[in-house]
């Protein structure tokens, strides 16, 4: 099984690759960034579909993730590089602290104190003008350096080299939460949502799980920050504004939620759409707005989840 | 000093009209209903046409608390009843599409611009060297007035005391014969009324435009979660409190970096008392 996801993931890098080289450079950059923000909504949903906490700030946290690679390759001179495990670092310490938050709060007062913190952190960015760059941001951000291998040398400034390593750092974390969701840890992750006091006595310590949950999900989301800054090498506070924390939960509950699919899914259809109605641009908060009503009236499991019950069913009566 | 604090007061006052709105809400929703924010932006907005009508300030704010609180009830009846039973995730998401609806809808009819109406009083009064204008006055004794009616309403009135029991257990309170759908329906018209009053307040003292929403949330989320959700009194102390310290902090320290300074005080007061300044007690969590 392992062996056929190997070879299957590897077929799939080599068959992306090649087509993306006939593909005009507008395509690319899209279909890249639907891969950031979708790495963005399924860290989202390991923390709310998986373990059940409602985080409403997670924008944010992919702009502190941002913010400090772009200081720290800006202001310090350091590559790219280096700033990825410092970015990361900083945003799993958010996470431990949402952790703690959590811990003390309940459910709903966690959602509205993470909503809070999300916008707080939107106007740190937007009013520390010597750190941030203020409300038009950081530019000029340098792209990693190129990594010199035996035979090539893997250059960042061609957006067809981005595109491939955007695509296996998503399958990379794709294949990771899978793993993780059914490992030991996302069975506890799942006890925990579903009955907290099965879970403790089960001899989960539900303190250390929930800590943990959130320090993943902030991992993944640091890292999707990191890419996002280097892959548009200009950042800006409205990107992490606490509309975009609800976009993410939309691309969730679009695809649906308690599956790895899902909010990719969710993130290709929704920003398709946007795509689809480019100049109509300023009104695009709206367009999502009414989807997400009708959807989460009429299929509130999430469209992508509907849709292999759906297949599911469909298979079994053909078989009959 | 003095006259930092009055500032502060001043901004106390719109604090706490922003917030009471959605405490009536919030005692039988469960959840913040934050589409509040542009409840108020729509109020400022109505009186806004109204003086441009030529009528009176004090007579469109009247007009914008007739209007805003029909709409906050519509929206309950007809919008609003469908998404009860979701998810706690699916219904923060349900008001946020509202929010946008009407944010949009509003930035669709009269555009990103800044709309303002011009001082409802230009008095000042002097005290030694501190400068009271009459805009200050009146904002702090409504605001003052209003929360001490909210308190009779929940305390003396049938229809309070209906609230107050929706409030601590909805099931039961269906048992005894009390509608849940009406009781809803008069919250929204009380937190109707409070929207339109901060919102012609709002725009007689500074300006409006549709993204100054999302100014407004932050404050009111702030105010609800320091003051224990839903506490008459916690509110009070904690829109007074936020406006108070924001002066000092943007007098004293640095006006610029206000909100990073308030950020951390806010971290660490949740960090210690994570439920805010008086603790609700004896209360069921929706869901």
């Amino acid at each position: 099984m392992d062996k056929k996801i190997y070879i299957l993931g590897f077929f799939l890098i080599i068959s992306i690759s090649f087509i993306s080289m006939f593909l005009p450079r507008y395509i690319l950059y899209i279909v890249a960034m639907m891969c950031i923000w979708s790495i963005g909504a399924l860290s989202l949903n390991l923390l709310l579909g998986y373990t059940g906490l409602l985080n409403l700030g997670h924008a944010s946290i992919l702009g502190v993730g941002a913010y400090t690679s772009a200081i720290i390759t800006l202001k310090l001179g350091a590559s790219a590089w280096l700033a990825l495990p410092v970015a990361v670092a900083i945003t799993t310490g958010f996470g431990v602290l949402l952790g703690l938050i959590c811990l003390r709060t309940k459910e709903m007062h966690f959602a509205v104190i993470t909503l809070m913190f999300g916008i707080m952190i939107y106007f740190i960015f937007r009013t520390w003008e010597g750190l941030t760059g203020g409300v038009y941001g950081l530019s000029n951000i340098p792209r990693p350096t190129p990594i010199s291998l035996p035979f090539i040398t893997i250059d960042f400034k061609s957006i067809n080299v981005w595109f491939i390593f955007i695509i296996i750092v998503l399958l990379l974390i794709v294949f990771f939460s899978i793993k993780l969701v059914n490992s030991k840890i996302g069975r506890v992750f799942m006890c925990v949502r579903d009955d907290e006091r099965l879970a403790t006595m089960m001899g989960a310590d539900v303190r250390k799980y929930k800590i943990l949950s959130c320090a993943i999900a902030c991992f993944i989301a640091g890292i999707a920050g990191w890419l996002f800054v280097h892959f548009l090498t200009h950042i800006a506070p409205e990107s992490f504004s606490f509309s975009f924390s609800f976009e993410l939960l939309i691309y969730t509950l679009f695809g649906g939620i308690n599956s790895i699919m899902g909010p990719i899914f969710g993130t290709f259809a929704i920003r398709s759409i946007y795509e689809i109605l480019n100049p109509m641009q300023e009104i695009r908060f709206l367009i999502s707005a009414v989807i997400i009503l009708l959807v989460i009236r009429f299929l509130p499991e999430g469209v992508y989840v509907s849709l292999k019950k759906k297949f599911k069913t469909l298979k079994e009566n053909l078989k009959k | 000093m003095l006259q930092v604090l009055v500032n502060g007061l001043s901004f106390g006052g719109l604090y706490l009209l922003f917030a009471l709105g959605l405490v009536a809400t919030y005692f039988v929703l469960k959840v913040p209903w934050f589409a509040h924010a542009t409840l108020i932006l729509l109020g400022g907005y109505f009186t806004y046409v109204f003086v441009n009508l030529g009528l009176n300030f004090w007579i469109a704010a009247i007009i914008s608390m007739v209007l805003c609180p029909i709409l906050a009830f519509l929206f309950e009846r007809y919008f609003l009843r469908p998404f009860y039973r979701l998810t706690h995730a699916q219904f923060f998401v349900a008001i946020f599409s509202f929010y946008t609806i009407m944010q949009y809808s509003a930035y669709k009819i009269w555009g990103i611009s800044n709309k303002g109406v011009g001082t409802f009083s230009s008095a000042i009064f002097s005290i030694g060297d501190i400068r009271i204008t009459g805009e200050t006055v009146i904002i702090i004794s409504i605001s003052l007035v209003a929360i001490v009616a909210m308190w009779l309403f929940l305390k003396k009135t049938r229809s309070g005391k209906a609230i107050r029991a929706v409030s601590q257990d909805s099931d039961a309170a269906s048992v005894l014969g009390i509608s849940i759908g009406s009781t809803r329906g008069i919250t929204f018209l009380i937190s109707g009324v409070f929207a339109g009053l901060a919102g012609s307040l709002f725009i007689g003292v500074h300006s409006i435009n549709p993204f100054i929403a999302d100014y407004i949330i932050i404050k009111i989320f702030i105010v609800v979660i320091l003051s224990g959700f839903g506490n008459l009194l916690g509110t009070l102390v904690a829109a007074y409190g936020l406006g108070i310290s924001e002066s000092f902090i943007a007098y004293y320290l640095s006006s610029g970096l206000k909100d990073v300074f308030l950020f951390f005080f806010i971290i660490i007061f949740l960090l210690i008392r994570p439920r805010g300044i008086f603790e609700v007690k004896g209360r069921k969590e929706r869901g």
